[in-house]
């Protein structure tokens, strides 16, 4: 089976792209957050200017205009209403733009995921795809969420405050143009040097962290080796290495508050200063002018921090683009035939398959097997014997060559040494019973378990079926019986137990061909009894591929197939393979050597 | 909190510095309103430009000291919390790792891993920020206000009444949201488990052609994790508006009332702004004292499930010393009537087990799932400490030795095989460092690995990814038997270690066992007959109790439960043949 590896990185012009195609769904909402955004930043910028005038008409004891005062404090009254309220709207309609957006980005994910072949599945770590999922799409929320609100609030309030600024004095503007741009210098060099830091930190904490689930999660095995004071040595060292990097990237980032602070105050004298000594300012201009400057400098202090949280959700967005336009699996013909049944009889023809073009596996196979007929696949761990199971069910299609079946079509018509291929992927997976040593189960009831591929079965059938099955016993004796509900992965039930229900559910679907991997050493003697006989009830006049361990079940198939390394070496019935002295002939008789 | 407070103690010095140097920013900070307010009344009016230019530099002067101690103080913090961190996590690393089986049993590996990684950390961050905002904070706050009223009292009023609006609306956004953002990450974790299922049963899914419904369970979580995110959204973001509008409102008062005042006589044009400064200095504050006190109720629950973990006690069978040596030739295993029952479980396990192992002799255990045979295993190496009867281990009670010494004459090979990342050769000398090359073969030989080894472009040293990843299931096995053979036990022990191997495999080890450790014990456990029925003695446990001892033949003869197993297991055929 191919190896398990990380998706090659891709470039992301086409993310940008995309972004903007899912902005386009939430046009609306966009709109009025833009307008909302235009007139907050606005009202913002007016503010300070009423409240200088305001100020100045307070000159000193008997030189008060309450009137004018009063004019201007009503003014800024309803002013910082409608402010605060377009402000809400603004944080509140980005926020909802984003995460709706990222609702659809994940819907379609999914959408294309239950699309791909299985080569996606083997091929990938599933940690890599939930996180992209989970952890890569919050991170595309976050990102647009400040990028939307600073998009739209930044430009006005740069272009106001200036427009304001400018209004007022222009030497002081330029005074302060030139203290927000050492501002702006300062910001991005403490953030370059803790960046550079972070990122050590980062990959030693992921070190660190690794250490840990590894040893802690094998502690039996460290005790039992007394590994404890080797662990512990190179736990410190790493561990000494991330303080190193830690104390560097705390100590750099925490100081971007306190210089900002005192570039902060370096406008606030200069206003101060050049404003009163140069430009003979009144104290009101004074006030709104270091409020401006302080409300122009912001966007530039924060620019850093924001650039770094949407380069973040660009990366994010080639990550989960990379699911997305991964190629899905060719769809079902037009002409597809939709089986509704099979009558057993299926025909290998000359096929070729290789899961690696430069790994050759299956090689010219050619099989006949008649209805009924009950196959065994032998051989050595890891020969290949799950690939026949993928070929069958058209996981993966083969290489060259084919595979026939005969059945009768939806329509009532039979059909004789159809291509596989040719069948819709689903009425052909329908009439293909499954049974395999991974036993899949998913949270819901005992009774949902079963009727997986039927939910519209009766309590009666599922009953029956898990009768037949040889589970009714322990099901009924469960604490809410059928409608027990079992956590993800079975976790409560015995190994045992999760292969009868998989048995039942394949039972109730009623299969014409039957795939069976019948490796059960991990279930007890008793309930693997029952489980044999469970096997032998299904198979029974069904023809069944079987993954087979058990001696009895390969001397009794009608058919055996010996697999080697991924190939296929010998195929016949135990006798003949028996007198071939070849491949089976030794594996067999090994089994008698080890008897002494 | 004592358990932790050796750790802060090397720190003693930053604690007092770091502080320190921050009050004084703030002190300084505290006057700067108050120099503004000096150049508007004194300078500007007057025009005089040196005296402007003089309040300036002294602004300059006292914003640059203020950078400066601040400084002082981030350093201080950086190296103390940082230092605090990697001190409590190697002490707490150690402390895991030397915890009993029976004390990891009842925390688990996930929780105990969580709180190295995540919980130091949070530890940490809660030390920083100790040293860096609480005495700031608070200060600035308090000091704010006090120089308001110090100014002109009844205006420092409208300040006054600010403040707890202020914290008012703060505490209440901050109630409501807090429980919302923990159903945002469960509906996160919900969509989690939901992808893996789909993704872990992705063959069942498409054999059954059920990937709508799927499609419609995904759909489902999505939606659910939109809605709770937009709930959260609507509380959350009135946080500014709201706190902005009490701000600005009560500049509107300030500037009100200021001018009343002014009017009166009792106070200066250039005060009023010292006013706005220090109540929009003050509220901005606020806000970080409320982020402080939601980080700080998460250091405090970090701090206990710590805590937790140091106060373990140090369980007895992890205990160092040993006693004096055995000089007597002595079985190599015997149990004399012992029980056990785990801590907290409730029914014994184990119940009344005897027998004695000859050195040099195999032992087989048989029985159903759940008989108590692993736990038996774990006995014998002290893993567990029996809750009756005694085990001995070459003569001597296993109490009487040291963990390392008892454990270095073992050799357990589990069900669950645990690889760790590094060499083929690193994972084989695991229990002996010092093992040499031909020794690593040998034993690979033995285990049936070394032709899969050898295979490997880098053999020896080929890598090994975590958890053993990239090798199948099988070979993990045969490579944790080698790993056991190379340390060259006393006793080994096989743990159902051979259930991922095929027939043949298994049959050749069990013969390369036989022929080449002679005179090394083993033990073997299986629910299979035909992996024990060679052995001197077989074991049969059914619920924890001896159901019988004996060879095979004599189980045969007289256990009954023995002959259920072997017939059912067998086709007649390979029984006879024995």
């Amino acid at each position: 089976m191919p190896k398990k590896e990380k998706l090659p990185p891709r470039k992301g012009a086409s993310a940008l792209r995309t972004l903007l195609r899912y902005a386009g769904g939430q046009k609306k909402g966009l709109a009025v957050a833009a307008v909302c955004a235009v007139l907050a930043s606005g009202m913002e910028i007016v503010g300070p200017f009423l409240t200088g005038r305001a100020i100045d008409h307070i000159v000193g004891p008997g030189q008060v205009d309450y009137g004018a005062i009063l004019g201007y404090l009503v003014a800024l009254g309803v002013l910082y209403v409608f402010f605060s309220v377009f402000q809400y709207l603004v944080s509140y309609l980005s926020y909802a733009c984003a995460h709706r957006m990222v609702r659809a980005i994940r819907a379609d994910a999914d959408d294309r995921l239950m699309k791909l072949p299985l080569s996606y599945y083997d091929r990938s770590a599933s940690g890599d795809v939930i996180s992209r999922f989970v952890n890569d799409a919050t991170a595309i929320a976050d990102g647009l969420v400040d990028g939307i609100t600073q998009l739209l609030t930044g430009a006005v309030t740069i272009l106001g405050t200036l427009g304001f600024m400018l209004y007022i004095s222009p030497v002081v503007t330029l005074v302060v143009l030139l203290v927000t741009s050492i501002t702006f210098f300062v910001a991005r060099t403490v953030t370059r040097l803790s960046n550079k830091h972070f990122k050590a930190q980062q990959a030693l904490t992921g070190e660190l962290g690794g250490l840990v689930e590894e040893m802690v999660g094998g502690v039996r095995t460290v005790k039992a080796y007394s590994y404890e004071d080797r662990a512990a040595d190179r736990f410190a060292e790493i561990n000494g290495r991330l303080y190193t990097a830690g104390q560097k990237a705390q100590f750099a980032s925490s100081l971007t508050n306190p210089t900002t602070r005192f570039v902060n105050y370096l406008a606030y004298i200069a206003v101060g200063v050049v404003g009163g000594a140069v430009s003979g300012l009144s104290a009101g201009s004074i006030s709104s002018f270091i409020i401006y400057s302080n409300q122009f400098a912001r966007p530039f202090n924060q620019l850093t921090a924001i650039v770094t949280q949407i380069m973040a959700a660009w990366a994010a967005t080639i990550r989960v683009l990379e699911l997305m336009e991964t190629p899905p699996e060719s769809p079902d013909g037009p002409e597809a035939l939709e089986a509704a049944s099979l009558t057993g009889r299926v025909r290998f023809a000359g096929v070729d398959f290789a899961y690696l073009p430069q790994r050759p596996l299956i090689g010219d196979f050619s099989l006949q097997v008649e209805p009924g007929m009950r196959v065994a696949i032998v051989g050595p761990t890891g020969a290949g014997k799950t690939t026949l199971v993928n070929l069958i069910m058209r996981f993966y299609d083969v290489d060259a060559g084919a595979i026939l079946v005969d059945g009768v079509d939806a329509a009532g018509a039979p059909f004789r040494e159809r291509d596989i291929r040719e069948i819709t992927r689903s009425s052909l997976r329908r009439r293909i019973g499954m049974v395999l040593q991974d036993t899949w189960l998913f949270g819901g009831t005992v009774r949902e378990n079963i009727a997986y591929a039927r939910p519209d079965a009766t309590k009666e059938e599922v009953v029956a079926a898990a009768k037949a099955a040889h589970a009714h016993s322990f099901i009924k004796r469960l604490p809410q019986g059928y409608d027990t509900v079992l956590d993800t992965a079975g976790g409560s039930l015995s190994a045992g137990q999760r292969q009868l229900l998989t048995i039942a559910r394949a039972m109730l679907s009623d299969p014409d061909i039957l795939v069976l991997d019948e490796a059960t050493s991990s279930i007890d003697t008793l309930t693997e009894q029952r489980v044999t006989r469970a096997f032998a009830k299904l198979a029974r006049g069904r023809t069944s591929f079987v993954i087979a361990h058990r001696l009895s079940t390969i001397r009794d198939a009608d058919l055996i197939i010996v697999m080697n390394e991924g190939h296929v070496v010998e195929q016949g019935n135990h006798r003949e393979l028996l007198e071939k002295d070849g491949f089976y002939a030794r594996l067999y008789q090994s089994q008698f050597a080890a008897a002494e | 909190m004592r358990y932790l407070a050796k750790y802060l103690k090397p720190y003693r010095l930053q604690f007092i510095i770091g502080p320190a140097f921050k009050l004084l920013e703030a002190v300084l900070e505290l006057f700067m309103p108050i120099m503004m307010a000096l150049i508007i009344d004194k300078g500007i009016p007057a025009g005089d430009t040196g005296y402007i230019l003089a309040v300036g530099g002294l602004m300059l002067l006292t914003a640059s000291v203020g950078l400066g101690s601040a400084v002082i103080c981030q350093y201080s913090a950086s190296v103390a919390s940082q230092g605090f961190g990697t001190a409590v996590r190697n002490a707490l690393f150690k402390k895991v790792l030397s915890l009993s089986y029976a004390q990891v049993d009842k925390y688990g590996v996930q929780t105990l891993s969580n709180r190295i990684t995540n919980d130091v950390t949070q530890l940490q961050t809660a030390v920083a920020m100790t040293i860096r905002l609480v005495i700031r904070a608070p200060f600035i706050c308090i000091g704010s206000v006090v120089a308001t009223l110090l100014i002109d009292w009844k205006l420092g009023l409208v300040v006054v009444c600010a403040l707890p609006l202020f914290a008012a609306a703060l505490f209440l956004v901050m109630r409501k949201s807090s429980p919302m953002y923990t159903k945002v990450q469960e509906g996160l974790d919900d969509m989690s488990d939901t992808l893996r299922e789909n993704l872990s049963g992705v063959r069942v899914i498409r054999a059954f052609a059920r990937e709508d419904a799927e499609k419609e369970r995904f759909a489902g979580r999505n939606r659910e994790l939109l809605d709770r995110t937009l709930a959260v959204g609507r509380v959350s973001t009135l946080l500014n508006p709201v706190t902005n509008l009490i701000m600005n409102f009560s500049i509107i008062a300030i500037i009100w009332f200021g001018g009343i005042r002014v009017d009166a006589g009792d106070l200066s044009q250039g005060q009023i702004l010292a006013f706005i400064s220090y109540v929009t200095q003050m509220l901005s504050v606020l806000i970080v004292v409320a982020n402080l006190v939601v980080l700080f109720t998460r250091a405090f629950a970090s701090l206990r499930r710590v805590s937790e973990i140091f106060a373990l006690e140090d369980d007895p069978s992890e205990k160092e010393a040993g006693g004096p040596a055995n000089r007597i030739p002595a079985p190599a295993v015997e149990f004399k009537d012992v029980s056990f029952a785990y801590p907290g479980g409730g029914e014994e396990a184990l119940s009344h087990i005897s027998f004695t192992l000859p050195a040099g002799e195999t032992l087989g255990i048989i029985g159903a799932t759940g008989a108590g045979k692993s736990t038996l295993a774990a006995l014998i190496g002290r893993f567990y400490t029996p809750t009756a009867g005694q085990v001995l281990v070459e003569g001597r009670p296993v109490e009487d030795y040291g963990a390392a010494d008892l454990r270095g004459r073992i050799g357990l090979v589990p069900q669950r095989v645990e690889l760790f990342a590094g060499t083929v050769a690193d994972n084989l000398r695991l229990g002996a460092p010092d093992a040499p090359e031909n020794l690593l073969e040998s034993a690979a030989k033995t285990a049936q690995a070394y032709a899969f080894i050898d295979r490997l472009p880098e053999d020896f040293n080929a890598p090994v990814r975590k958890g053993g990843a990239n090798f199948s299931g099988g070979q993990r096995q045969r490579l944790a038997i080698a790993r056991a053979l190379v340390k060259q036990p006393a006793v080994l022990i096989l743990d159902d270690a051979a259930s991922a191997l095929d027939y043949a495999t298994d049959a050749a080890l069990r013969q390369a066992l036989r022929r080449d450790c002679k005179g090394m014990t083993t033990v073997i456990i299986s629910q299979r007959v035909w992996a024990v029925q060679n052995c001197h003695q077989i074991l049969v446990l059914e619920d924890g109790a001896v159901a019988g001892l004996g060879s095979h033949a004599q189980l045969m003869e007289s256990c009954p439960a023995y002959r259920e197993i072997a017939l059912s297991q067998s086709d007649g055929k390979e029984v006879s043949h024995a």
